[in-house]
């Protein structure tokens, strides 16, 4: 297992290595020279050059790679064209803000979607399915910045009860998790519905039945521990997508995390920004899929590493 | 005249897309303590369909429709989910054709069986460990111990069926129902389960009812016998007597097609035709079609089961007139 683990981090850093290379040809590949952006459209020729030479981006672009990386494995990311801060210091002052947003969101999202799918399964085609199916179906079919405007202007408007948008503490990541929660919460809630029917009608459950189980014991120590491995699967995935979805969250509410970071920099070609989130949401993504992959041996003793 | 399980009338019906049908019809027998009841047919003719009634462990989309089900003299049918839990595990118990799936994968062995124990006798964890280590040994489970600690995944079939009749012993049930335990594997280990059933059931006092289609083990594991045929007994009685004077034609071409031994896993096929579905049953008799004796009676009207001997029927017209030439 440690040996599995290790070979698994190995591959992560292979990921990350082609991850930073796409991501370094095309911020600058884009038809737009971020010297220009920095001193604006009517300065003159001479001092985007200036600029240029500043910033090192008149050397070829294989060596300013090799210089990024270099400089990368000395845990240092460069400087930020535009704000004039090294890229570590943005990243480290957005990060705890994005985790505690991220986390509300898929806590939330867990919430709301395996109860939705574990009553969905034991009643199925029941009237409480259909009504649970339907709700999952709205969740997922509407525009995550629809949802978040509405639960701004109803709960944060309307009602008064939770701050419109912005950063701060406890109650301003509610609307943005619950906003990401809604639209993402059925994913859980039908993968969950198709297994754990699949499970109820297994042999193991009939046999769980046969020595007289009740009900509760059947659903939940015997089926949801089947039921959960494919909704584990997609709990990876999702992390992922999480992070893009918290890019648009966090745009929706302004809520100052490393989604509206890497916004910015996007906007004002702040390559150095760019690269950093980017290459810090992949290690991320793929630290946590190893951690899926441990998790599913804990959950399925028939899964080996090797 | 107090059996221990006394079924009567019983009818089971499926949801199909043509409505409530009925897989059993009118199904009549009875089990004493102690007494192992056999019940042969083909494939489909509703064996599991019976034993699951019993259970009341039937899917979803099928209803025990008419009859009775009496165990101890006390009416199973439409009793509350509550109290039959009470009986299930406890008092009737249940193994499974397929061993490779019927346990849980992602519980320990010695969990699962010591689970109905703590269901029904309130034992704790480690009472009911202990329990299970006792139990694997009671079924001839070697290293025990070690076993209870595994996983199914890391046992062979026949193992994970001797783990089932461990499961299904734990709480010392009256009954025990045995649907096609031995169908899913090799001929050495069949026998072996068999021995097993026949020595746990001799020590125990229980009754078994034994699901198969294989009258060979009919033959070697019960005192009496029911065949089924298309959700109807066609013919019942002491074992003796059935192979002795077998009278419906049914179970005449089951008799003459027993596989031997090196091939008993190969299902019955040796009477030409299939088993009617439910969808499309016949007025008359259920067999007419397959059956050499079959008159223009036999299609039109059905027999119901006549007396051959006092503890001895069979649901066929032949009876009464003379009973059948072999
Ligand atoms: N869940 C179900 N839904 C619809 N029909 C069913 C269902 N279960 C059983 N049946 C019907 O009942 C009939 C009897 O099925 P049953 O499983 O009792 O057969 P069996 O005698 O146990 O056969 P086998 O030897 O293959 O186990 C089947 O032919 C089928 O038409
Ligand atoms: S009733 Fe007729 S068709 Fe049916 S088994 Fe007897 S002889 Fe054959
Ligand atoms: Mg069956």
């Amino acid at each position: 297992m440690i040996s599995y683990i290790i070979r698994r981090l190995g591959g992560a850093v292979i990921v990350l290595l082609g991850i930073s290379i796409i991501t370094f040809v095309i911020a600058f590949l884009v038809p737009a020279n971020p010297a220009r952006a920095i001193v604006g459209p009517h300065a003159p020729e001479a001092l985007v050059l200036q600029v240029d030479k500043q910033l090192g981006l008149d050397q070829p672009l294989p060596i300013r790679y090799v210089n990024y990386m270099n400089n990368l494995v000395h845990g240092n990311l460069g400087m930020s064209y535009v704000l004039d801060q090294p890229v570590t210091n943005l990243i480290e002052q957005r990060v705890g803000a994005t985790a505690q947003l991220a986390l509300a969101a898929w806590v939330l999202e867990l919430v709301i979607g395996i109860p939705l799918g574990i009553i969905s399964a034991v009643y199925d085609r029941k009237i409480i399915d259909h009504i649970a199916s339907l709700l999952a179906l709205i969740g997922i079919s509407l525009p995550v910045f629809f949802v978040g405007l509405e639960l701004m202007y109803w709960i944060g408007f309307r009602l008064n009860w939770l701050p419109v948008g912005g950063t701060g503490g406890f109650n301003y990541i509610i609307l943005p998790g619950l906003t990401y929660a809604i639209t993402g919460a059925a994913y859980y809630s039908r993968l969950l519905k198709a297994s754990m029917l699949d499970v109820l009608s297994s042999d193991y459950i009939r046999t769980a039945k046969a020595k007289g189980a009740s009900p509760a014991r059947v659903i939940f120590a015997h089926a949801l521990r089947n039921g959960i491995i494919p909704a584990l699967t997609y709990g990876g995935i999702d992390i992922a997508a999480l992070f893009g979805g918290v890019v648009v969250i966090e745009d929706v509410f302004g809520y100052s995390g490393l989604g509206q970071l890497a916004v910015q920099a996007i906007s004002n070609l702040d390559v150095p920004v760019i690269m950093g989130t980017v290459l810090f949401a992949t290690a991320f993504v793929v630290l946590v899929n190893v951690v899926v992959d441990v998790l599913y041996g804990i959950v399925d003793p028939r899964i080996t590493y090797s | 005249m107090s059996a221990l399980l006394e079924v009567s009338g019983l009818t089971t019906s499926f949801l199909t897309a043509s409505g409530y049908l009925p897989a059993i019809e009118d199904v009549n027998f009875a089990i004493e303590k102690g007494e192992t009841l056999g019940i042969v047919g083909e494939s489909g003719c509703g064996k599991s369909v019976t034993s699951l009634s019993i259970m009341q462990l039937l899917s979803s989309n099928g209803k025990i429709q008419k009859g009775s089900i009496l165990f101890e003299g006390k009416q199973l049918v439409g009793l509350k989910d509550t109290s039959m839990r009470k009986i299930r595990g406890n008092d009737i118990a249940m193994i499974f054709q397929e061993p490779m799936t019927s346990l849980n994968p992602v519980h320990k062995i010695g969990k699962q069986i010591g689970e109905s124990l703590r269901i029904h006798r309130g034992l704790n964890k480690e009472q009911s460990k202990q329990k299970a280590v006792d139990l694997l040994k009671l079924v001839g489970i070697p290293r025990a111990e070690d076993i209870a600690d595994e996983y199914p995944h890391r046992l062979s079939g026949g193992m994970r069926q001797r783990v089932m009749i461990a499961i299904a012993m734990a709480c010392d049930p009256k009954l025990l129902i045995a649907d096609e335990p031995t169908t899913a594997l090799d001929v050495t280990i069949q026998a072996q389960i068999l021995d097993l059933m026949r020595k746990l059931k001799a020590e125990r006092e229980m009754s078994i009812m034994l699901i198969t289609h294989d009258l060979g083990v009919v033959a070697e594991m019960c005192d009496r016998v029911v065949v089924m045929y298309a959700g109807k007994v066609v013919e019942q009685g002491a074992v003796r007597d059935i192979f002795r004077k077998p009278t419906h034609p049914y179970t005449i071409g089951l008799l003459s097609s027993i596989p031997r031994l090196e091939d008993r896993q190969q299902r019955l096929s040796s009477i030409p035709g299939n088993v009617p579905s439910i969808e499309v049953m016949p007025a008359g008799c259920r067999f007419a079609s397959r059956c050499p004796h079959a008159t223009q009676r036999c299609a039109d009207d059905e027999p119901s089961l006549l007396s051959v001997t006092d503890n001895h029927q069979a649901r066929c017209w032949l009876v009464d007139e003379k009973g059948v030439a072999v």
